[in-house]
């Protein structure tokens, strides 16, 4: 295992830190070994003497351990599956999705100021990342404008999601175009599990205030609705010197969900949300000077603003345990206001979806799916596309079959999916993968893959200004602007991954993961340097234009553990390696491209969780974090840390818990990452505390 | 500096404590595992259960529970073995296949793979039992009754039509506290 690169003096308290996870590590293993003979001899026999005598009323009113569950059959799945349950969201203090997604094996988060994010798996992290996937409920929320997701309008209420699936490796053949890298999955509760008021409110030093408030009940004799309302406003990070970077931002969100089960065998479901937000962030812009201002670059501080809604139904009708077909149509429409672009996306979505058994050894799952997004791209001095407005058609079809070779014991998957959209390439997603359980206790797996990312808007049609040189630089006589053009004749990004896993629960109540990756990249974005003409007698203009032209691979691996010693006590541990490698092709020379493609990943990065229930109600959480150097990113390195967010919550009465929640406590600040391709000041995360109450009745 | 010092000095005393043996008197009692609630759930439910004349008939003074598939809610069955219910003493019984189903009046399937639940129900319809689980869906494919967990508690759906079809009668007390779901036609 490398060891994190961090500064000399740094050294000597990393053991120290490090220490602490070896040996809670080393207690688990130990402490997991004697439950095991503990809990063999009947713990279950001993509650349900007692219980047996209770009435059913009470029965339904206990409350019970959800973290003894079981994730729901990981044994089955033939992929690097991590589950992000409820009781993991709430005990980790974590305020936003992308904060809790840093729990994941394989998963880069960064934060590049207070209300932006770089998220990706398994490598090629960016503020513009677009390697990744992400559901919510079923719903695609990438925008095609980057093939990225903004992370900081996904503000749902953490309170109601039910689990977050991280899947990492290409997920294309089931879910579709850009689930390269890895898919994530956002799945909401149903209503009927969130009836009765809900009201939770906090402030702190960074999470200067937020506040849910949401009610549900059911409604008629089969049906279930939740409403909900949430704002949460957010502070300034820091800069490096500890000032405030003038980035604070807020948002408010306000939503319903509808469930209803029509008949025995039909389920519905409507949901919704809005949101307004407004965050502050500072640019550096560059222009050709003027005589009346002859500078070539400024600075200038901005509130942007987004906006936007999306709607969701969703029908299933259970045909039988393994036979059942969904359709699924979706909206979604919002709008940017930023300095450098203004934009509005509607996006339709529809999905159909049909599982069933044949013959007693496939269960097969096949489906179609038609999408429309249609955008209207304003033009600014810096951004402009060569069609301001423009629909998009995609079309795809897939077929998957899970073929049971020795029942219980060993099968086969086999799918694939089509997609056609106004882009030239015929985008044919196949995966093969093997499921080996010759033990319960223990899966292995392997699979091969080819996945695709369609190339974006901004791939296809931009050109942006991001950039100008004084004269004298790279032996230009005059003023130069560099230009990033898009091309149409952009191809897709490929990929053919080659994946191993294995599975295991050795004792019962231990669980470990582990999984390797092979990913062969193809076709990746790069510049070319253009030919550079006269923009005006007195400037030139130097054209960058995206190419296809780098290819590489990258490999490592991940891996994760849950312990409960005591049903008091868990402890989950993941651990990621990753290496990159890229080489340009045709005669590119972006070489900050090419490297932020190679190193602007962490190349080691551990999470320790350890949760106690102590009596009384009273939890006390410990989150530790490290984060290996980040080695290039737009030619800037980041320092590698180590930090930890401590929680302490009590339940004084069923309805009421408290909770004061401090993050990133080791250091007084640290930085994450910065922001490629749009200048944006990156800060630095400060140490912050924040208080909560919650009531739910 | 002081505070990381503080924040680990916090960290490690927690460890000692938890690890030096007093952790019992600081773990929280008081909450039964999942599948034991559920286990007493069932155990009660039978008493609102009546089974038609002839399904108990041949087998006298018992009331059998059949379990297939091994672990989760399977695994903790057992401890109903010989308790009272009705005047009749329970049997708990770990069958293979759907053949063994003979004596057998609730049918609890565990942890088994998604076909052979369809399997089962299929085969098993015209027969008087009452099937539980907690799969996922488990009432709304064609089982009788099926566990959900709400909130962080256990609640269970009663698929009425497919009580009727295998003949089992649910008291009214029962359906009351259940999420019904049912045909349409």
């Amino acid at each position: 295992m490398n060891s994190f690169r961090v500064p000399r003096g740094e050294i000597s308290k990393m053991l120290w830190q490090l220490s602490m996870p070896v040996v809670i590590m080393l207690c688990m293993c130990h402490t997991a070994r004697a439950d095991e003979l503990a809990t063999n001899e009947g713990e279950d026999a001993v509650d349900i003497s007692s219980l047996s005598k209770m009435s059913l009323e009470a029965l339904m009113d206990i409350e019970i351990t959800s973290a003894s569950r079981k994730p729901q059959r990981l044994a089955d799945v033939a992929s690097a599956v991590f589950v992000i349950n409820q009781e993991d969201i709430r005990r980790s203090g974590a305020t936003s999705i992308p904060d809790l997604l840093r729990m994941a094996p394989g998963v880069q988060v960064a934060r590049i100021d207070s209300s932006k994010w770089a998220v990706s798996i398994r490598g090629m992290n960016g503020r513009f990342s677009n390697k990744l996937l992400v559901l919510k409920d079923g719903r695609s929320i990438y925008t095609p404008l980057f093939s990225g997701v903004y992370w900081e309008t996904q503000d749902t209420p953490l309170e109601d999601i039910e689990r977050i699936e991280v899947i990492r490796g290409p997920g294309a053949a089931l879910w579709g175009s850009n689930a390269v890298n890895g898919v994530i999955n956002i799945i909401t509760k149903t209503s009927a599990d969130t009836h009765g008021v809900l009201v939770s409110s906090g402030g702190g030093t960074f999470e200067k205030q937020f506040g849910t408030v949401r009610y549900g009940s059911k409604s008629g004799e089969s049906s279930d609705f939740r409403i909900y309302a949430q704002h949460s406003g957010r502070g300034d990070g820091d800069d490096s010197r500890g000032a405030s970077a003038n980035d604070s931002w807020n948002i408010s969100t306000g939503g319903f969900r509808f469930d209803s089960q029509l008949t025995s065998r039909d389920t519905f479901s409507l949901q919704g949300d809005v949101y307004t937000s407004a965050y502050n962030e500072t640019y550096t812009l560059y222009r050709l000077p003027t005589l009346s201002d002859p500078t070539y670059s400024f600075v200038q501080q901005a509130s942007s603003e987004g906006n936007g809604g999306n709607l969701r139904s969703r029908w299933q009708r259970t045909l039988s345990y393994t036979d059942s077909i969904a359709l699924q149509l979706s909206y979604d429409h919002y709008q940017r206001r930023m300095v450098v672009l203004d934009e509005v996306r509607d996006t339709m979505d529809l999905d159909f979806q049909h599982r069933f058994a044949l013959g007693g050894r496939n269960d097969i799952i096949w489906g179609a799916g038609y999408r429309y997004s249609h955008d209207n791209l304003g033009v600014t001095p810096y951004i402009s596309f060569s069609e301001p407005s423009k629909g998009a058609h995609l079309m795809s079809g897939y077929l998957h079959d899970e073929i049971s070779l020795v029942p219980t014991k060993l099968s086969l998957v086999l799918g694939a999916r089509l997609e056609y959209n106004d882009n030239p390439d015929l985008a044919f997603q196949p995966n093969g993968r093997l499921i080996w359980t010759p033990l319960p206790q223990h899966t292995f797996w392997g699979s091969v893959s080819r996945a695709i990312r369609t190339p974006s808007r901004g791939d296809s049609d931009i050109t942006y200004r991001y950039r100008t040189l004084p004269p004298g630089t790279l032996g230009n006589p005059l003023p130069m602007q560099l230009e990033i053009i898009g091309s149409s004749n952009f191809a897709s990004e490929k990929i053919i991954a080659y994946e191993l896993g294995y599975r295991t629960e050795p004792f019962h109540r231990l669980t470990c993961d582990v999984s390797l990756f092979y990913n062969n990249y193809n076709s990746l974005r790069v510049l070319q340097t253009g030919a550079p003409y006269l923009l005006s007698p007195a400037s030139l203009s130097q054209p960058m234009l995206l190419s296809n032209d780098m290819h590489g691979h990258t490999y490592g691996y991940e891996i994760s553990a849950t312990a409960m010693p005591y049903d008091w006590w868990k402890l989950q541990l993941a651990y990621s390696y990753l290496k990159s490698y890229m080489s340009l092709d045709n005669g590119s020379v972006d070489e900050t491209n090419r490297s932020n493609a190679a190193s602007g990943s962490p190349r080691n990065q551990f999470s320790l969780r350890s949760l106690f229930s102590l009596g009384n109600q009273v939890e006390l959480d410990f989150w530790v974090r490290g984060v290996d150097r980040v080695d290039s990113i737009d030619s800037v390195s980041i320092a590698g840390y180590v930090t930890t967010d401590i929680r302490l919550a009590w339940k004084p009465a069923r309805t009421v818990e408290l909770s004061l929640v401090g993050q990133n406590m080791m250091q007084s600040r640290h930085a994450e990452y910065i922001p490629e391709f749009i200048n944006t000041t990156p800060s630095e995360m400060p140490r912050s505390i924040y208080g909560k109450l919650r009531l739910n009745f | 500096m002081q505070m990381r010092k503080f924040v680990l000095s916090i960290a490690w005393v927690t460890l000692l404590v938890a690890l030096s043996g007093s952790g019992t008197a600081v773990a929280e009692g008081g909450k039964p595992t999942e599948n034991a609630v559920k286990s007493a759930m069932i155990f009660n439910m039978i008493k609102f259960v009546d089974w038609p004349a002839e399904a108990l008939a041949n087998d006298a003074g018992t009331i059998t529970v059949c379990v297939l598939g091994k672990g989760g809610l399977a695994g903790a069955l057992d401890a109903l073995q010989g308790e009272q219910l009705k005047g009749r003493k329970v049997v708990v019984r770990q069958i293979k296949q759907v053949a063994d189903t003979g004596n057998c009046q609730v049918l609890v399937i565990g942890d088994v793979e998604r076909r052979i639940v369809t399997t089962v129900i299929e085969q098993t319809r015209q027969l008087p039992l009452l099937t539980i689980s907690d799969l996922p869906n488990f009432a709304q494919a064609g089982g009788v009754v099926g566990f959900v967990e709400q909130s962080g508690k256990i609640r269970f759906v009663i698929n009425l039509s497919a009580s009727a079809q295998h003949k089992v009668r649910i008291h009214s007390l029962l359906l009351k506290m259940a999420r019904i779901v049912q045909d349409s036609q």
